[in-house]
């Protein structure tokens, strides 16, 4: 789904989430949000993965190699789920930055929804 | 140039290697991305094919001028109807398949999409042979 550009630093606050990578590049843009648990739909549907983050409940290796194979950057897992340190370092090998919310997937994209709703509605006011 | 590789069948936590290395390979060989991102899904699709449908399987990578051809052979149960497995949402993957995030009926069709060029052989209760191209300028 296209919406307005967050940085990662800002994405990170809204979702009391967790940095589990040494890298976090705080201002990196994020345009595009992937909610699913279903990676063929991920490697399917995902054209811009340089600005993508993928959210998932998916704490395994093969949210990490679908990630790495459409170059998602960032990858939020949800409902706190615990991640094995082999995973941390599969993402740190390819340059994914790795995050952990205790939120569920439903309220990670409503979150986010009225944060770019937010965001719009200033964003229209200010041009009147 | 070329790469084989060994992919087990049911390893789910090895599956993705082969195609890990040859995104990386096609990475330092300066190849264009959109290139880059179609081998690495039609290849990975294919991998994770193998490991949650067969028992064992190979995989070759080969690159020629203006093109990078993929084949992939398998022992496993082969694939009774072709159509069907070429059609978006069809699946015989089990429940352990879908707990890792696949079996959603989109491994061929995927594979499909990001290639230039496909064939099929499969033999039920033998094997399957799948080659793909991709044509690069």
């Amino acid at each position: 789904m296209k919406n307005t550009n967050i940085k990662l630093e800002t994405l990170k606050n809204i979702l009391n989430a967790e940095v589990l990578t040494e890298n976090f590049p705080e201002k990196l843009e994020i345009c595009y949000f992937c909610c699913t648990e279903l990676m063929s739909d991920v490697l399917a549907f995902t054209h811009e993965g340089d600005s993508t983050v993928l959210i998932t409940a998916l704490s395994n290796s093969q949210t990490l190699r679908t990630a790495e194979m459409v170059d998602i950057k960032v990858v939020v897992i949800v409902r706190g789920k615990t991640i094995d340190r082999q995973l941390i370092e599969l993402a740190e090998e390819n340059g994914i930055t790795l995050l952990r919310t205790e939120e569920a997937m439903f309220e990670v994209a409503g979150k986010l929804c009225s944060h770019i709703k937010d965001e719009c509605n200033k964003e229209k006011s200010k041009n009147g | 140039m070329d790469r084989k590789y060994i992919i087990e069948g049911g390893n789910f936590s090895e599956a993705g290697f082969a195609s890990s290395d040859v995104k990386k390979l096609l990475k330092k060989l300066g190849l264009p991305t959109n290139i880059i991102k179609k081998v690495a899904i039609a290849m990975y699709e294919a991998e994770i094919n193998v490991v949650a449908h067969a028992y064992r399987g190979e995989m070759e990578f080969k690159i020629v001028p203006g093109q990078i051809r993929v084949t992939v052979q398998d022992e496993g149960p082969g694939i009774p109807d072709v159509e069907l497995a070429f059609t978006e949402g069809f699946s015989t993957a089990s429940s352990k398949v879908r707990e890792m995030g696949f079996g959603a009926g989109m491994g061929l069709p995927n594979i499909k999409r990001n290639t230039d060029e496909i064939s099929l052989h499969t033999e039920v209760e033998k094997g399957t042979k799948l080659s793909f191209i991709i044509n690069f300028t």
